[in-house]
């Protein structure tokens, strides 16, 4: 499995556990985080800290998370970002739309 | 000295981690410190997954097709050609070769959270693609409303690499041609 779903207390987590997110299942992983959402919370933290690579199909599927979450009151938080997909966040300037933490108790405390 | 290698992987989804890996043996061509090894190998990554995703996305392939990446290695400078089974990029309803009435025009491809991929008429036969850049000047008040979840693939490939070109002639078909000067990629 690429990717695990569980909730802590009221925020829902996502943990990626592949090395590579890409378009293989940034659809079916956007399709997933999208029901998740609305069935179990508006408050979203994604962990990214086993990827190294990530490619435009994969952020996409985040920004699809981030404006379900927005628009339902809540917002999608980014976790353990290594240095390569960093620069991916800063190239796509995605950096500026989402909030980005070290590790996912910052971020789930955040909300 | 000009060396061509060609790279010829089935047009499917599951060899995109093939094509990503052959930055890497690729980088080993190029006499380039550990610092400029690491910075171009992501680079060149990127821009291979993105342009064969976008083969594939976005062109009606034949069954049991193969894409043929030619890679021509002519130092300082290394150019990449994507050829795909598109008939280019209509202007004004018109695909190359394109008329002599649009050649200098500019035009607006798509939008990004950041800024413009636009791209010029060079010739009846080639667009180059370049990026307008609106960071300077971002709003933080509705930048979510306007991003979108698609389109980032292109626009990657034209900021991390230093031309980026659609072409199409009679005897290759069309491609997305990509340039790199290998002095200037800090």
């Amino acid at each position: 499995m690429n990717y695990t779903f569980e909730m802590n207390k009221d925020v829902l987590i996502a943990r990626i556990q592949a090395k590579r997110a890409t378009v293989e299942f940034a659809g079916k992983f956007k399709e997933d985080l999208i029901k998740k959402i609305d069935e179990s919370s508006n408050k979203v933290v994604v962990n990214l800290n086993q990827c190294e690579f990530v490619d435009s199909s994969f952020l996409g599927a985040l920004v699809a998370g981030l404006k379900k979450a927005t628009m339902k009151g809540g917002d999608l938080k980014i976790v353990g970002l290594q240095h390569p997909v960093q620069a991916m966040f800063e190239l796509t300037r995605l950096y500026r739309i989402f909030d980005i933490f070290e590790n996912e108790k910052d971020a789930v405390e955040s909300f | 000295m000009n060396r061509k290698i060609v790279l010829s992987v089935p047009a499917d989804i599951n060899y995109l981690a093939t094509v990503e890996s052959f930055a890497e043996l690729l980088i080993k061509r190029f006499e380039l410190s550990e610092e400029e090894r690491t910075a171009f190998s992501r680079r060149l990554r990127i821009t291979l997954n993105e342009a064969f995703v976008n083969v594939l996305k976005h062109t009606p392939v034949p069954e049991n097709a193969l894409v043929e990446i030619e890679f021509e290695i002519d130092t300082p400078e290394l150019v990449i050609r994507f050829p795909d089974w598109g008939k280019g990029v209509a202007i004004d309803g018109c695909y190359p070769p394109y008329p002599q009435k649009l050649i200098g025009s500019d035009h607006l491809f798509l939008k990004t959270i950041d800024g413009e991929v636009h791209f010029s008429v060079e010739s009846d036969r080639v667009l180059k693609l370049w990026f307008k850049d609106f960071a300077e000047n971002l709003n933080p008040d509705n930048l979510l409303e306007n991003v979108s979840e698609g389109g980032m693939g292109l626009s990657i490939i034209v900021k991390t690499m230093d031309e980026a070109r659609f072409v199409w002639d009679e005897e290759r078909g069309h491609y997305l041609e990509i340039r790199k000067h290998l002095g200037n990629f800090k």
